[in-house]
C-alpha cells in the first residue's frame, strides 16, 4: 500500500492520514459535494452549531475502520487463530489483508456519498426501490471506479464492486443484488463500517455530532472499544463475527446507552422532525417542477449538482407555504407525543387515533403524523470472556437487554389551530395537553 | 395483514415456542417464522434472505426491536445463551384484539413450534437452510442434490447431519400438508 503522506486535522481523530491515491478520491466531486451535505440535516434551526458536514465524518469513519481493521488482524489478538484461518484465509495473509485494507479504506471513506441533500430527510422522496446507500453503489460504480486504476502498490487491481459492498454492508446491498453472495470475511469488513453493535459510521456520527451540537451524550471512550474488539465465534456456531473482549463490554453499553441518548435529545427532536416534513412538503413541486416528478433524479451526474446551498437558495426566495415556515420559523406544533408503551392504555396506537380525529376536524393539511421507529433489532454480538470461552453479550449484561430500541410518535397542528387541537387531545386521552406518558 | 396482526402471530409462536420447551432467542423466532411462511404462505409477510447462519429476515429482526420498546415482547438474560424472548407486558392486551385470527391459525404456529423448540442454534441453522435450499434453489431435486447444495452452502454441516435435516424436511413439509 502506498505511504500515508497527507495530513488532515480532524477535531475528534486528530491527524487523519491518506496517500496520494485516497486524496484524489477525496478531491473528486462525489466526495467535494459531502462539504455541502449537512450531517444532521435542518437540526441547525435547533442546535445552531449543528453545522458539521457529511465530509469531515466520511474522513473520520475511514479513519475509524482503518484502526479496527489493525486490530483485529493484529496477530498476536486472534482467537484461535487455527479455526479463524479456516474460516478467514484472509486475516492472516499479508497480501490480502493490504488489499482488503485499501478496500475498506475506500468503502470508509466513499460510504456516504449517495446521500440526498439535508441527509436523510429527502429519502422518501427518491424512486421507489432506492435509497441513499443505492445511490451510493452507482456512484461508486460510475464516478469513483475510473480512480481505483490509480492504487499500483496494491497485490492485484482493486475490484469497484469490493469496495461497493463492505461500504454497504450485507442488509443493504442484498436489497440491490440479492444473489451475490458473501464471503465471511467480506460480512465483517462490512460489519465494522455498517454494523449495528460496532459499526464506526455510527461511532463516527456519535462523536463528531456530539461534539459540533454541543451535548455530551455521544462521548464514549471509542478507543478503548476499538482496542477491545475481536473476530471471534459465536456461541454453538462455526461461523466467525464481530465481537469483543470482556474488558471491552462495558464500553460497548455506553456506545448503545449513547446512541440511544443522541436519538432521543438530538436526531428526533421533535423541532427538527417537524422542519424535515416542512422541508419534504416543499421539496416535492419543486423536484416536480425541476424534473417532471416529486423525486430526486437517480443520474448519477444530476445528483450530484444537488446539495444543500442550492436547495436553501430556493427555499429563501419561494412562495410555497412550507418554505415560508421554514425561512420564518413558524413550524407546526407538537399536541402529542409517545415514545415508550402505551400501559394502560386501551388504544395501542393512540397516535393513529388522535391524528385521525384531528385530520377530521382541522383537515389533513394541517395535521401531521411523525410515526418513527429505530430498526436494528436485539444487540448481541460475542464475547471473548477471561477465562476465553466466547458467549452471547445478552447473558453478560443487564444493560443491553434493556436499552429499547428508540420509538417517537408524534402529532403536530398547524399552530393556527393549536389551541383547540390540544383541548381535543386533553379530552381523547384524559391527561395533559400534550398526552405524554 | 396489519403490523399489530402480525405481532400478535409472533407473540403467539413465542409463547408456543416456549410451551414446547424452548429457550426462544431470537435465532429461534427466526427460523420459525421462516417455516411458517414456507409452509403456510400468507400468515406472515417477512422476506428471508440467506445470511451468515441461515435464512433470515431484516425486517423481522427490526420487528422483535420495536416489539420489545412497545412492550409486546419481553427479554431475558440467560448465562451462556444470550437473550430470552417471552411475551412482555402488553402481549395479553394485543392478542385480545385478535382472538379469532390466532385462533385459525394457532394448529399452524403450533406444528411449527413444535418441531423447531428443542432444536438447539446449529441444528436450526441446518434445518432451516435445509428448507431454503428445498424450497428456493432446488424444488424438484432429490434428496441427493439438495443434501449437496446445503453443504455447498454451509461447509461446516456435515455429511450424516445434512442428510438427517434434508429428510426431516421432507416430513415436515409433508405433516404441513394437512393443515394447510
Amino acid at each position: 500500500m502506498e505511504n500515508l503522506e497527507l495530513e488532515i486535522w480532524d477535531p475528534i481523530h486528530n491527524f487523519v492520514k491518506l496517500s496520494p491515491s485516497e486524496a484524489k478520491i477525496l478531491d473528486s466531486l462525489p466526495l467535494q459535494r459531502l462539504r455541502d451535505i449537512n450531517q444532521l440535516g435542518l437540526t441547525y434551526l435547533v442546535y445552531p452549531s449543528a453545522t458539521n458536514k457529511r465530509f469531515e465524518h466520511s474522513i473520520g469513519v475511514m479513519e475509524l475502520a482503518s484502526r479496527v481493521f489493525d486490530v483485529i488482524t493484529n496477530i498476536n489478538d486472534i482467537h484461535q487463530p487455527e479455526i479463524i484461518k479456516e474460516y478467514l484465509p484472509e486475516i492472516m495473509d499479508k497480501n490480502k489483508c493490504t488489499y482488503w485494507l485499501q478496500v475498506l479504506r475506500l468503502a470508509a471513506l466513499c460510504h456516504d456519498v449517495g446521500h440526498l441533500p439535508f441527509s436523510h430527510a429527502g429519502e422518501d422522496l427518491m424512486p421507489n426501490g432506492w435509497n441513499h446507500e443505492r445511490m451510493t453503489a452507482e456512484i461508486i460504480r460510475e464516478e469513483l471506479a475510473p480512480l481505483f486504476t490509480g492504487f499500483d502498490d496494491l497485490p492485484r487491481s482493486l475490484e469497484p464492486e469490493d469496495v461497493v459492498k463492505v461500504a454497504l454492508g450485507f442488509e443493504e446491498y442484498h436489497k440491490i443484488n440479492k444473489t451475490e453472495e458473501f464471503s465471511n470475511w467480506e460480512t465483517i469488513l462490512g460489519e465494522i463500517i455498517t454494523g449495528d453493535a460496532f459499526g464506526v459510521d455510527r461511532m463516527d456520527y456519535l462523536l463528531r455530532d456530539s461534539y459540533h451540537v454541543g451535548v455530551p451524550y455521544g462521548k464514549i471512550d471509542y478507543l478503548r472499544l476499538i482496542d477491545c474488539l475481536r473476530v471471534l465465534f459465536c456461541p454453538q456456531f462455526e461461523n466467525p463475527s464481530l465481537g469483543i473482549e470482556k474488558s471491552g463490554l462495558h464500553v460497548a453499553e455506553t456506545l448503545l446507552l449513547s446512541r440511544y441518548y443522541m436519538f432521543s435529545q438530538v436526531y428526533l427532536h421533535r423541532v427538527r422532525r417537524v422542519y424535515d416534513f416542512h422541508l419534504k412538503e416543499f421539496l416535492k413541486p419543486w423536484l416536480e417542477k425541476k424534473w417532471g416528478e416529486p423525486f430526486f433524479s437517480i443520474k448519477t451526474k444530476d445528483f450530484l449538482r444537488l446539495c444543500d446551498s442550492e436547495i436553501m437558495i430556493e427555499i429563501m426566495v419561494s412562495t410555497n407555504g412550507h418554505a415560508k415556515r421554514i425561512r420564518e420559523r413558524n413550524h407546526y406544533r407538537e399536541v402529542y407525543e409517545r415514545s415508550c408503551p402505551v400501559g394502560e392504555m386501551e388504544d395501542l396506537e393512540p397516535e393513529k387515533s388522535i391524528y385521525e380525529e384531528l385530520k377530521n376536524e382541522f383537515g389533513k393539511d394541517n395535521v401531521v403524523l411523525d410515526d418513527y421507529e429505530k430498526k436494528g433489532g436485539i444487540q448481541d454480538f460475542p464475547v471473548l470472556t477471561r477465562d476465553e470461552r466466547t458467549v452471547n453479550a445478552g447473558s453478560l449484561t443487564q444493560i443491553l437487554n434493556k436499552i429499547p430500541s428508540m420509538i417517537k410518535k408524534i402529532v403536530f397542528i398547524n399552530p393556527d389551530y393549536r389551541n383547540k387541537a390540544e383541548e381535543l387531545v386533553n379530552q381523547k386521552i384524559g391527561k395533559t395537553a400534550k398526552g405524554q406518558q | 395483514m396489519n403490523r399489530l396482526e402480525q405481532y400478535a402471530e409472533i407473540i403467539s409462536l413465542v409463547e408456543h415456542l416456549g410451551k414446547a420447551g424452548s429457550w426462544c432467542g431470537e435465532t429461534h423466532i427466526q427460523k420459525s417464522v421462516y417455516f411458517i411462511e414456507q409452509l403456510f404462505p400468507g400468515l406472515l409477510s417477512y422476506e428471508f434472505t440467506l445470511y451468515k447462519f441461515g435464512p433470515f429476515s431484516f425486517d423481522l429482526r427490526d420487528d422483535i426491536g420495536i416489539m420489545v420498546a412497545e412492550g409486546y415482547l419481553e427479554l431475558i438474560p440467560v448465562l451462556g445463551f444470550g437473550s430470552q424472548i417471552s411475551a412482555g407486558k402488553l402481549a395479553k392486551k394485543i392478542k385480545q384484539l385478535f382472538i379469532e385470527m390466532l385462533s385459525n391459525n394457532e394448529s399452524k404456529i403450533q406444528f411449527v413450534a413444535k418441531n423447531l423448540a428443542n432444536k438447539n442454534i446449529s441444528q436450526l441453522e441446518a434445518l432451516a437452510t435445509a428448507l431454503y435450499v428445498t424450497r428456493e434453489i432446488q424444488a424438484k431435486a432429490g434428496r441427493k442434490e439438495r443434501v449437496n447444495e446445503l453443504r455447498s452452502l454451509k461447509r461446516h454441516i456435515d455429511l450424516d447431519t445434512a442428510k438427517k435435516v434434508v429428510k426431516d424436511v421432507d416430513n415436515i413439509l409433508e405433516e404441513a400438508k394437512h393443515l394447510s
